[in-house]
């Protein structure tokens, strides 16, 4: 990775974005449940930062919050996503019988679901009241269990691509063991590999959650979140409440600054 | 795809082989599907009639008579095969929200949402072809570098981003029409009027997608060697690209066509529910919440038939179109 404007600007946004939601009770005033009925939809001035919503709730520590919750389901699913892919698709790679065909089956099973309606789906499972905590707990895990598909497939194909080389054959037939192969030649090539998928996936994943929480199957109200900052927007009279879309420009350059990242915007000449 | 209609006959019985291979597999993925889904809904703590426990008028007995009524208290297998069963008979299971046959609930759903999903890819393809080709053919200069800027900010705004700002701006200039239409009485006018706005949620999430692969494959196969023989032979300009480069990138572009259209039935759910567009997406939140299971899982499934369905057809496309895949029995997965 060359040290360029490119990568330093988003990284240094993403770093932002994690150092503020790990500081909301620092930076964040009031606290973000707290309703003062006498001012909804205020305008944004010294005393609320971003105004407040139609509960007279502070935006500014909503948004601080919120994204605590929304990024933090994304972290934790675009980990757990990769970490299975790489488990799965390093074994795959690394065996040749009827795990690997079975593997790779199952990951063409999961990609052959559309993707959102798996998830909501999932979600059907998940009892309709529950904490926020349990709630965003579950649902990164189930987020996170369902995409593995898409980079376990890529880190099989890396494997098996690895494992033909010369070099690992030789120190196969040297006597390498398969956790040797595995520590030694597989994971060094995969794991560059992984950080992409990471980075391909984390975006998508927090949308999933605001996207979820929007339509009201995820993390319910009082707590904050993205997807619940968002949600008065969907009926026409909270069209003048604009502060209510502020997570919209950090969601859009949180996407920007993942594929800057992980090198898909740099074009292919 | 040169050699036209000879060729396709030309292709014969290894091309039926072929076509019978792939149906079965997308056949047995569909049943795989079905059995997921159906497992994952079992798991669900409660149904449908413990809402309705709430209800005064309802005792024990009235909601446990109704849950053997609707076969609710049997165990998995039993459930599962009584689904099949009526899935053969074309009802789809029954769903207990609307108290009829689920596929009379689905067809309708599913018809607008297709109307409105085939739309909207139609338009992405329409504005997305003359980008993906002026970006390839004037690669690197300042059309390419401010197609490629397009595309970026495009692919920032996905449809939950992109919907909400459409919506907070329909509210605020008065384009959302706020007499209630039904859609059976409505004329085709003000059909397309209604899919204006959610058209253009899904046809905006599916247009960067369509450039950027668009002039991908465009350069790649403009890189390859045999174009390059027929420009030192003079071959140039419009001749070049419609008649050499774009038959040779032919292979990716159809396998991306299968993809948009799969990419844009996750996205109608979002499209559909923000505007209320009476299609699949507002009916499967609807169906989770009330836990109406059949709905559920018949609408999984459709969304995974439909994906099925694109992708078996760009893969016979890409079957008749590529003459290399034929030799290898087959484009690979």
């Amino acid at each position: 990775m060359r040290w360029r404007l490119r990568t330093i600007l988003p990284a240094a946004y993403l770093g932002v974005l994690v150092l503020s939601m790990a500081l909301a009770p620092v930076l964040a005033v009031h606290s973000p449940e707290e309703q003062n009925r006498d001012c909804p939809c205020a305008a944004p001035s010294s005393h609320y930062l971003l105004g407040t919503d139609e509960l007279g709730r502070d935006v500014w520590s909503r948004l601080l919050y919120g994204g605590r919750i929304s990024l933090g389901a994304g972290f934790v699913a675009a980990s757990l996503s990769v970490g299975i892919g790489l488990l799965a698709g390093a074994a795959a790679g690394l065996s040749r019988g009827i795990f690997r065909r079975g593997v790779l089956a199952l990951a063409e099973l999961f990609l052959s679901v559309p993707w959102l309606y798996l998830l909501l789906a999932i979600r059907a499972f998940l009892p309709l009241t529950l904490s926020p905590a349990q709630v965003l707990f579950l649902l990164s895990a189930v987020i996170g269990a369902a995409g593995w598909a898409r980079p376990g497939r890529l880190i099989a194909q890396k494997a098996a691509e690895v494992r033909e080389r010369e070099y690992v054959e030789v120190a196969e037939s040297l006597g390498a063991g398969r956790w040797h192969l595995m520590k030694r030649h597989l994971m060094p090539e995969l794991l560059p590999l992984a950080v992409t998928q990471f980075l391909l996936l984390l975006p998508g994943y927090v949308l999933a959650e605001v996207t979820l929480t929007f339509f009201g199957l995820g993390v319910g109200e009082p707590a904050a979140s993205w997807g619940n900052l968002l949600a008065p927007l969907r009926h026409p009279a909270a069209a003048n409440c604009l502060q209510l879309a502020s997570p919209l420009p950090l969601l859009a350059s949180l996407v920007l600054a993942c594929e800057l990242l992980s090198g898909q915007g740099r074009g292919n000449d | 795809m040169a050699g036209g209609a000879a060729g396709v006959e030309g292709l014969g019985m290894r091309f039926l082989v072929f076509v019978l291979r792939r149906l079965a597999a997308t056949a047995l993925t569909l049943v795989a599907v079905s059995m997921l889904s159906f497992s994952l809904l079992s798991l669900a703590p409660g149904d449908f009639f413990d809402d309705m426990r709430l209800s005064p008028q309802m005792t024990e007995q009235m909601a446990a008579s109704l849950k053997a009524q609707y076969g609710l208290d049997k165990g998995f297998v039993e459930r599962y095969s009584a689904w099949c069963r009526s899935a053969w008979k074309g009802e789809f299971g029954v769903s207990m929200a609307y108290g009829m046959p689920a596929a009379e609930v689905l067809k309708p759903r599913l018809k607008n949402t297709l109307a409105l999903g085939g739309l909207s890819i139609l338009a992405a393809w329409l504005i997305a072809i003359p980008f993906g080709f002026l970006a390839a053919v004037r690669r690197g200069s300042w059309v390419d570098r401010s197609v490629q800027i397009l595309t970026a900010t495009a692919l920032a705004l996905p449809e939950i981003l992109f919907g909400t700002l459409l919506l907070m701006a329909a509210a605020r200039f008065g384009w959302l029409n706020s007499e209630v239409v039904f859609l059976q009485d409505a004329s085709a006018l003000e059909l397309l009027k209604r899919m204006v706005l959610p058209g253009l949620v899904l046809a905006f999430a599916a247009f960067p997608v369509i450039v950027r692969h668009l002039r991908s494959a465009l350069i790649e196969a403009a890189r390859s060697p045999f174009v390059r023989e027929a420009r030192s032979a003079g071959i140039r300009g419009r001749r070049l690209w419609l008649g050499q480069i774009l038959p040779a990138a032919a292979n990716p572009i159809i396998t991306l066509m299968g993809l948009s259209a799969a990419g844009l039935i996750g996205g109608s759910v979002i499209a559909e529910t923000l505007f209320s567009w009476p299609g699949a997406g507002p009916l499967f939140i609807e169906a989770i919440t009330a836990r109406d299971a059949h709905v559920v899982l018949d609408l999984a499934l459709a969304s995974a038939a439909l994906l099925a369905a694109a992708n078996f057809l760009s893969e016979i496309c890409l079957y008749i179109a590529d003459p290399r895949l034929r030799a290898e029995g087959g484009p690979r997965r």
